[in-house]
């Protein structure tokens, strides 16, 4: 006579459906369809940030020119075509012009003019078209405060800002999960309010409070670490820990409350009637739906730790992007600031983008169609 | 005739009919049922986390209300005046305040006393060293006229006080260093003399609670005829010197009387921006969800593509090219909140839509805007004031992340965030700079998390997940 628990693994594979079937390529082509319109509107997305960016910097009451004098600031605001409209629809913003040159100066604040609409033949001559066709060819300009391209200069940072941001979220599920994991299965025991407080006070406390914190506690007092800085790989341990924590903090609570919702379900009920082992249980057929949470958080989470990278970056002073970000913001350098958003709006579009197919995976229930 | 006529007379005295003594209403028979509100009241005052949250939170709501009160007879001082030092003052040390203070005895600190020099005129000088004589005496605790190391180290000096104004320093030898501490070789060497004690005369600026401007401050309160000194009769007692409860930053400004001010600040933003969310979100997802069809496809499409924009930078971009203006902030920091506002906001209306309330609403004609906002969003309440208190946090972090980078609120302004982030810079010499601000900020947060739990569990049962 077969195991117990044999039959029951038979059960849940029906062989029936292995294979192509229809009802697979119907699902495939969804798939397929899904990915297709999510690329188009992460173009929208790119499109709106681009928009919106390059409106903002370009109202902005000053320039990089302006820090030149005068002749030069003219040449300046030639090469990068400040002196253009900025949309083809633009409201032309109340205008200083600059002796010599066409200078635009706005008065510092969103001012919503009369809209007119430049004629077909002057389009291209827009800063908007310019840097639209700049980026099309692959390229994101040069500093406008450096030598530098933006390309370089974000290139040059980029490893450090991924190294930065991968280390934290593996610290955030190798403690989050499995916490939230003892949590979950211990509910309203001692080792889940344990864990479940100490969440609570992850994710209460900010990033620029923890790290300085912890610069304090292993850098100055017991010297384990370098306090700024990124020289080698131990360097990077500090700012990852800091940004990692609130997450691991916030994917305890996450995977707990997963873990209680699926814990009660019928399919569990069933696969521990069929004499499964716990360690079975939880491991294969509890954790997935557990993790569901988690998973659809890790959009959100990216995003967030890519701002929440910013503020580390600047505590560690690390040649990330974000500390890039910041200065150049502060510096007027509209291109690299451009630059930088494109970035990480990219890295979040294709972050999310992967987020969701990796939630199919783990739930094929979730429909593609609208 | 009724009472709503004018009197007729000159003095009109009239009374108002209802003015005869009501009879009581007779007791009601029906035992009154329990609403939902009163239900979920009561099991949030069981749950103890949510409601010492609530405490805290009405503590901090209160000492940002009440901050002139607070300063005025609390810490004494207010959160822009400035005593400059050369380094920030650890906590537990003393200054004189500027606005709010009180007066010395003049038994105590007669005017003979303070006159150092005996020709019944008090100036600036005097002024200063009468204070300096308070620091020292305050600090010299067994009161032999002089400090020991451990009356040193048990003071609240900052650090140790520079060479340079150590006139014994020069006469430093090895066995003063060796009475300090292994790990402060320095501290205790330049400032004692042969057999281990600090005098008055070399304390030097290690005891200066007020600077010379401020001495001339004080002088130029008493001195009306502006003659440069005061006689006895215009002696009017010198302002008592005050503790600094948390410190003071290096301009010698009051911690906890900034502080106080930051929990305006912090709590205002939070407040203001969760209430910018509140009224884009429950307005655009009641909206939607209330319409329905290709109005609410369209709209939730747009609040799809939102999701994926990297809000936060611009709102950086925002605040560094239009200047740390704090309407902005609050709208900007509102709007960036509003997304998940509006999804729960639709969720909740397009369930509760089909009900009959909602039908029978529309059958006695009552306008679209008046069923939403009258009949479909009181009912969908719940869910909303959950997500709101939990985005009050989640502002205020964001606040403080911005004031951190040097975006949000400008001097002479000041919140949690913007305090945490000067103290960041000298975190090694004066580490109570971030940390009291910083606990403050996460205390605080701490206990709204745990209040917006504490709600979800009341007002909603079935999503406990426990």
């Amino acid at each position: 006579m077969r195991p117990f628990h044999d039959a029951a693994r038979f059960y849940e594979r029906p062989t029936g459906l292995v294979g192509r079937s229809p009802l697979r390529t119907n699902a495939e082509s969804a798939v397929t369809r899904f990915i297709i319109r999510r690329l188009l509107s992460s173009v929208v997305v790119i499109l709106i940030i681009i928009t919106l960016s390059l409106w903002i910097t370009r109202q902005a009451p000053s320039n990089p020119c302006l820090q030149e004098r005068e002749a030069n600031a003219c040449a300046c605001i030639k090469e990068h075509a400040l002196d253009r409209p900025i949309f083809p629809v633009h409201n032309p913003p109340p205008l200083t012009p600059l002796e010599g040159c066409q200078y635009w100066e706005s008065s510092g604040s969103l001012v919503l003019g009369p809209i007119e609409v430049l004629p077909l033949s002057e389009w291209s001559e827009t800063q908007y078209v310019i840097y639209v066709a700049t980026l099309l060819q692959g390229s994101l300009g040069g500093s406008m405060v450096t030598d530098r391209t933006v390309l370089e200069t974000l290139g040059a940072a980029l490893p450090y800002t991924i190294q930065l941001g991968i280390q934290a979220l593996l610290i955030a599920l190798l403690i989050g999960v499995p916490a939230g994991l003892i949590a979950g299965l211990r509910q309203n025991t001692l080792p889940d309010y344990g864990v479940m407080t100490v969440a609570m006070v992850g994710v209460s406390i900010p990033n620029f409070v923890l790290g300085p914190l912890l610069i304090m506690l292993f850098s100055l007092k017991l010297g384990w670490f370098t306090a700024v800085g990124w020289e080698s790989w131990s360097d990077s341990v500090l700012p990852s820990i800091t940004l990692g924590l609130f997450y691991a903090a916030y994917i305890a609570r996450l995977t707990r409350g997963g873990m209680l919702e699926v814990i009660r379900k019928d399919y569990i009920r069933t696969a521990r009637a069929k004499g499964l082992t716990e360690q079975i249980v939880v491991l294969r057929h509890a954790l997935k739906g557990a993790l569901l949470p988690v998973v659809s958080y890790l959009g959100p989470a990216f995003a967030a730790l890519l701002t929440g990278s910013v503020v580390v970056e600047e505590i560690f002073n690390l040649p990330g992007v974000g500390t890039h970000f910041v200065r150049s913001a502060l510096n007027r350098d509209y291109n690299l600031v451009l630059g930088t958003i494109i970035l990480y709006s990219s890295l979040l579009v294709v972050l999310n983008l992967v987020v969701d197919i990796l939630y199919t995976v783990l739930d094929p229930r979730v429909s593609y169609d609208d | 005739m009724t009472a709503n006529l004018p009197p007729t007379g000159s003095d009109g005295d009239v009374r108002p009919a209802s003015a005869a003594p009501e009879p009581t209403p007779p007791k009601d028979e029906l035992v009154e049922g329990t609403s939902l509100w009163k239900d979920a009241f009561r099991r949030l005052k069981k749950n103890r986390a949510a409601m010492g949250g609530l405490i805290i939170v009405a503590i901090m709501a209160s000492f940002a209300i009440f901050y002139p009160l607070f300063v005025k007879y609390g810490t004494r001082f207010t959160q822009e005046e400035q005593h400059s030092y050369v380094v920030p003052r650890p906590p537990g040390s003393y200054s004189v305040p500027s606005t709010h203070y009180g007066r010395l005895s003049k038994e105590v600190w007669s005017f003979e006393k303070i006159d150092a020099n005996g020709d019944g005129r008090v100036n600036a000088d005097e002024i200063e060293l009468a204070y300096k004589t308070w620091e020292f005496e305050r600090i010299d605790r067994d009161g032999d006229g002089a400090l020991n190391y451990d009356e040193y180290a048990a003071a609240p000096f900052s650090m140790p006080s520079p060479t340079e104004f150590i006139p014994a320093c020069r006469q430093w030898s090895s066995i003063k260093r060796n009475m300090a501490p292994i790990d402060h070789p320095d501290i205790f060497a330049c400032d004692a003399d042969e057999a281990g004690l600090l005098h008055f005369e070399d304390a030097g600026r290690l005891v200066d609670i007020v600077s010379r401007g401020e001495a001339r401050d004080i002088l130029a309160r008493m001195d009306t005829e502006g003659q440069g000194y005061i006689t006895p009769e215009q002696f009017e007692g010198l302002p008592r010197p005050q503790r600094n409860w948390l410190g003071t930053d290096q301009l010698g400004r009051d911690l906890l009387s900034r502080m106080l001010f930051g929990a305006r600040i912090s709590l205002a933003v939070g407040l203001l921006a969760t209430f910018v969310s509140f009224v884009i979100g429950v307005s655009y997802g009641a909206t939607a969800g209330f319409v329905g069809g290709k109005v609410d496809n369209l709209m939730m499409r747009v609040v799809d593509i939102m999701y994926g924009l990297p809000f936060m930078f611009l709102v950086i971009l925002l605040m560094v090219v239009f200047g740390q203006n704090i309407f902005l902030l609050f709208i900007a920091l509102g709007a960036v909140q509003w997304l998940t506002m509006a999804r729960i906001v639709r969720g909740q209306v397009i369930s509760l839509k089909g009900q009959e309330f909602v039908e029978a609403a529309q059958t006695i004609g009552v306008s679209k805007f008046n069923i939403i906002f009258r009949h479909l969003i009181p009912n969908a309440l719940g869910p909303i004031i959950v997500y709101a208190t939990l985005t009050v946090p989640a502002v205020m972090l964001e606040e403080a992340f911005l004031s951190f980078l040097g975006l949000g609120v400008q001097a002479p302004m000041t919140s949690w965030g913007a305090l945490a982030s000067e103290g960041r810079q000298l975190m090694e010499t004066a580490p109570w700079l971030i940390i009291y601000p910083g606990a403050a900020l996460a205390i605080t947060l701490l206990s709204l998390n745990f209040v917006g739990d504490g709600l979800r569990d009341a007002l909603d049962p079935q999503l406990r997940k426990d």
